[in-house]
C-alpha cells in the first residue's frame, strides 16, 4: 500500500510504475468530476486529459499538506471551470433582466421530493449535463462539491448574487427537467 | 372637592410614609443564591467589566452561517449531492494513453515483445511442421526410387533384412504439442465502486470519511499557491491542442488500468447523444457469434507404422497416398463469451474437409518372407511377374470438432485489434478415406479410417476489425496439432499432423441497453 507521498515522490522521479499508480488511483473519481461539469462525454475527456497533464505537471508543487485526491480535485474542478469559460467561451455573470425573470418552482415541494428519491444517478447526471454551462457549474460547485455563495463568488470571479440567482435559476430548470423526466419515466 | 383630595393623599401620606415590613425568608434566600457568582472578587470584578460588553461580530461570519445553514437544505441539492459526490466513472482509453504518453510508451515496449514473441512462435510451429513434412517427403522419395528401379526390371541387391522396417518404425516422435505455450497476459483489476455514499453538508463540516469524497477544506484554503501557479499556466500549451495527437500511436493494451470496464471498446461509438451524454446508453452484449470460412491445410509431420512384420514398402505407399499436404475448406461457428474487456471465450462448431490428389506408382516385387510369424526377409521376384499399379488416388479427410479457445488481446490500434488464442478442438469424428495398395491382396484397396473423441491443441492469432459497432470482419490464423491412427492390412499407421488454417469472417456482437 503506497502512500499520497509515496505516489507523488514516485512520479517525480519519472518511476511508470507510480504514474500508472495515480491514474489507476484517481481517474474514475476524478473523471466523474468532469463528466458533472461537463455537457458531454467527449468534453469531459477532454477536460480530464488537461487535468491529469497538469497534475503530472504541478506535482512538484504538492506539499503533502493535504490528501492527494484533494488536491487533484482542486486541480480539476479549476481545470473544468477554465475549460468551459475558455472553449465554451462562458459568461458566469449574469444579466439584471435574467435575474429578474428568476421564478419559484411550479412543482409541489411534496412532489418534487417524492421524484427526486427516484431518480438515479444515471438521470442525475443527465439532468446536470443539460443545464447551461454557468447552471451546471454553479449547481455543482453549491450542490455537489459545498461551497457557499462567498467561496463561488470568488472562484468564477462574480458577486454572490449572481452566485444565488444563478443557482435559483439551475434549480428551476432542474425542477422543470425533473418533472418532465419522472413524467416519462412514470406517466402523468 | 379639590380639599378633599389633598385630605385623603394627606392621611395617606402620614399612614404609610415610615412604613416598614421584611419580606419572606424564601425570598431572602432566592436573591443570595442569585448573588452567590459575585461573592469571589474576581467574579465580580469579571462581571463588572464584562458584563456589558458588546461587539460587532465580523462581515463574514453572518454569511458563513446562513451559508452553513442554506447548503443542502434544498430537497434539489440533496438529490444531486447524495447521487453525484461519489460519482465515479471510467474515461475512454485513448485518454489513458494520451494522458500519460510516457507511460504509454515505455510500456510498449515490453508488450511488443510479447506481440512479436507469441508471433514468431505460432510461425516457429508451422515452420517446425513443414520442415518435419519435407523430412518425411524425402524418407518417402527415397522409397520412390527404390520401387523405380524396380520397375528396370533389377533386381535388389538389398540382404534379407529387416532394418529398413525398423529404422522407420523408430523414428522419432516429435511431441509438438510441447511448442504450444501459455501466456499469463496478467488479469485486468475488477472491482466496482460504491455509487452513492455519506451525504454530508456544509462546508464547514465537509470531511467525509474515506476517499469518497475528495473535496475537504483544503478546497478553499490550501494550495492557493499551487492553484494561481497552475492557473498562470492556463496560457502555456497543456491543452488539447497541443497535446499529443488524439488519433494515438499504436496501443498494445494487455492490460486495463480501471477499477471495472464500461462495456467494451467500441461503446463509444454507439453513444446516443440525445439522451444520456455522459453514459453509454448502449453497449456491447457479453455474447457474440463468429462465423467463419476458409482454408485449411494438413501437413503430416511424422508417419510410421506400430505393427512388427510390416512390410518394408507399407509405410513408404501410405506416405504415397496419405502422407503429403491437403487443402480444403473450413468452416467455423464460434460462441464467444467476453469475459472482461481483453479475454474472450470461445467455443462452437467447427468443420473442415480437405483433399489430397496424390498417385501410387508401384511394383510388388519384394515378397515378404515369414518364420514362425517372423518376418525374415524378402523373395525378390521378377518385375515381369509382379503386379504393377499405377493409379491416381484421391484421399479425403472430414472433421467435426468442438473448438474451446481462450483469446486474450494483445494489440489494438484503432478498430484494429489482435488477439491470441490459446486452446484445444475437441474432435467429435474425424474421418479419412481413400485407396491404398494391400500387400496381402496385391491390389489397391479402399481404406477409411475414423477417429473420435480425441484433442487438438491449438494455438491461433484473430484479427478483428470493426465495421461499426456490434460487426466485425475477422480473420484467424490458426495452427493445431494432431496425432491420429489407421489400420489398413492389419498394420498400424500412426500419424502426427500439423493443421493450419485460415479463416475471414464475420463477427457479430448484439447491442443491448446499457444497464
Amino acid at each position: 500500500m503506497y502512500t499520497d507521498n509515496d505516489i507523488v515522490q514516485g512520479c517525480l522521479k519519472n518511476e511508470k510504475f507510480f504514474q500508472e499508480l495515480l491514474y489507476k488511483q484517481f481517474a474514475p473519481k476524478m473523471f466523474g468530476i468532469c463528466l458533472r461539469y461537463a455537457p458531454d462525454r467527449d468534453i469531459a475527456h477532454d477536460i480530464f486529459q488537461e487535468g491529469f497533464i497538469k497534475t503530472f505537471q504541478n506535482l512538484h508543487r504538492f506539499k503533502g499538506e493535504s490528501a492527494l485526491g484533494s488536491w487533484m480535485y482542486r486541480i480539476f474542478v479549476t481545470t473544468a471551470i477554465n475549460y468551459i469559460q475558455r472553449k465554451l467561451k462562458t459568461q458566469f455573470e449574469v444579466s439584471i433582466n435574467e435575474q429578474l425573470h428568476n421564478k419559484g418552482d411550479d412543482i409541489s415541494e411534496d412532489e418534487k421530493e417524492h421524484w427526486l428519491n427516484h431518480i438515479s444517478t444515471d438521470e442525475a447526471l443527465y439532468m446536470v449535463q443539460q443545464l447551461p454551462e454557468k447552471y451546471r457549474v454553479i449547481i455543482n460547485l453549491y450542490a455537489v462539491d459545498k461551497l457557499n455563495h462567498t467561496e463561488i463568488s470568488k472562484l468564477l470571479n462574480i458577486n454572490e448574487a449572481t452566485s444565488r440567482s444563478q443557482l435559483s435559476r439551475a434549480r428551476k430548470l432542474l425542477s422543470d427537467m425533473l418533472k418532465q423526466q419522472m413524467e416519462r419515466k412514470f406517466g402523468k | 372637592m379639590a380639599n378633599k383630595h389633598e385630605h385623603i393623599d394627606d392621611f395617606l401620606n402620614q399612614k404609610f410614609e415610615g412604613f416598614e415590613s421584611l419580606p419572606d425568608d424564601a425570598a431572602w434566600n432566592a436573591i443570595a443564591n442569585d448573588i452567590e457568582h459575585l461573592s469571589h472578587p474576581i467574579d465580580h470584578s469579571l462581571n463588572q467589566h464584562l458584563s456589558e460588553l458588546s461587539a460587532v461580530p465580523p462581515n463574514n461570519v453572518k454569511p458563513g452561517i446562513l451559508g452553513f445553514a442554506a447548503i443542502g437544505t434544498h430537497p434539489i441539492d440533496i438529490a444531486l449531492h447524495e447521487r453525484l459526490s461519489v460519482f465515479e466513472s471510467i474515461p475512454d482509453k485513448y485518454v489513458y494513453n494520451d494522458a500519460i504518453q510516457s507511460v504509454q510508451n515505455q510500456k510498449q515496449k515490453k508488450r511488443r515483445f510479447v506481440l512479436w514473441f507469441t508471433l514468431a512462435m505460432v510461425l516457429g510451429v508451422a515452420g517446425l511442421g513443414t520442415a518435419l513434412l519435407n523430412q518425411s517427403s524425402n524418407t518417402q522419395n527415397t522409397g520412390q526410387a527404390k520401387s523405380l528401379t524396380g520397375l528396370d526390371g533389377q533386381t535388389s541387391k538389398e540382404p534379407i533384412t529387416n532394418d529398413a522396417v525398423s529404422k522407420e518404425s523408430t523414428a522419432t516422435d516429435d511431441n509438438l504439442a510441447d511448442h504450444l505455450t501459455q501466456q499469463d497476459p496478467g488479469q485486468a483489476e475488477k472491482a466496482s465502486p460504491s455509487s452513492k455514499g455519506n451525504h454530508q453538508f456544509g462546508t464547514m463540516d465537509y470531511k467525509t470519511p474515506g476517499k469518497s469524497n475528495l473535496l475537504s477544506n483544503d478546497f478553499k484554503t490550501n494550495h492557493t499557491e499551487t492553484i494561481q501557479a497552475i492557473e498562470e499556466d492556463e496560457s502555456s500549451n497543456i491543452a488539447r491542442g497541443s497535446s499529443p495527437d488524439f488519433s494515438g500511436s499504436m496501443k498494445i493494451i494487455l492490460f486495463k488500468p480501471f477499477k471495472y470496464q464500461y462495456e467494451e471498446y467500441i461503446y463509444e461509438n454507439i453513444r446516443d447523444k440525445k439522451s444520456y451524454p455522459g453514459l453509454p446508453k448502449k453497449r456491447l452484449s457479453p455474447f457474440s457469434i463468429n462465423v467463419q470460412f476458409g482454408y485449411a491445410n494438413e501437413s503430416a509431420t511424422r508417419s510410421k507404422i506400430k505393427t512388427d512384420n510390416a512390410h518394408k514398402d507399407a509405410l513408404t505407399n501410405y506416405r504415397k497416398a496419405n502422407g503429403n499436404s491437403k487443402n480444403g475448406d473450413i468452416i467455423s461457428v464460434n460462441f464467444g463469451y467476453r469475459l472482461n474487456g481483453n479475454f474472450i471465450f470461445k467455443t462452437g462448431f467447427q468443420y473442415s474437409s480437405t483433399i489430397e490428389n496424390s498417385s501410387i506408382d508401384y511394383t510388388y516385387t519384394e515378397l515378404p518372407i515369414y518364420h514362425q510369424g517372423v518376418l525374415k526377409g524378402y523373395f525378390t521376384r521378377p518385375a515381369s511377374q509382379s503386379p504393377h499399379i499405377d493409379e491416381k488416388v484421391k484421399n479425403k479427410t472430414t472433421s467435426y470438432s468442438v473448438p474451446v479457445q481462450l483469446y486474450a488481446r494483445i494489440f489494438e490500434f484503432k478498430k484494429l485489434s489482435v488477439w491470441t488464442g490459446i486452446g484445444s478442438e475437441l474432435i467429435l469424428k474425424r474421418t479419412s478415406s481413400g485407396r491404398l495398395f494391400s500387400f496381402e491382396d496385391e491390389e489397391m484397396k479402399d481404406f477409411k479410417s475414423t477417429t473420435k473423441n480425441t484433442f487438438s491443441p491449438n494455438i491461433s492469432f484473430l484479427f478483428q476489425y470493426n465495421l461499426r459497432p456490434g460487426i466485425a470482419i475477422t480473420g484467424n490464423l490458426q495452427t493445431s496439432y494432431l496425432g491420429s491412427k489407421m489400420n489398413f492390412d492389419n498394420t498400424e499407421f500412426v500419424k502426427r499432423e500439423i493443421l493450419p488454417s485460415l479463416r475471414l469472417g464475420i463477427l457479430y456482437t448484439p447491442i443491448i441497453p446499457a444497464k
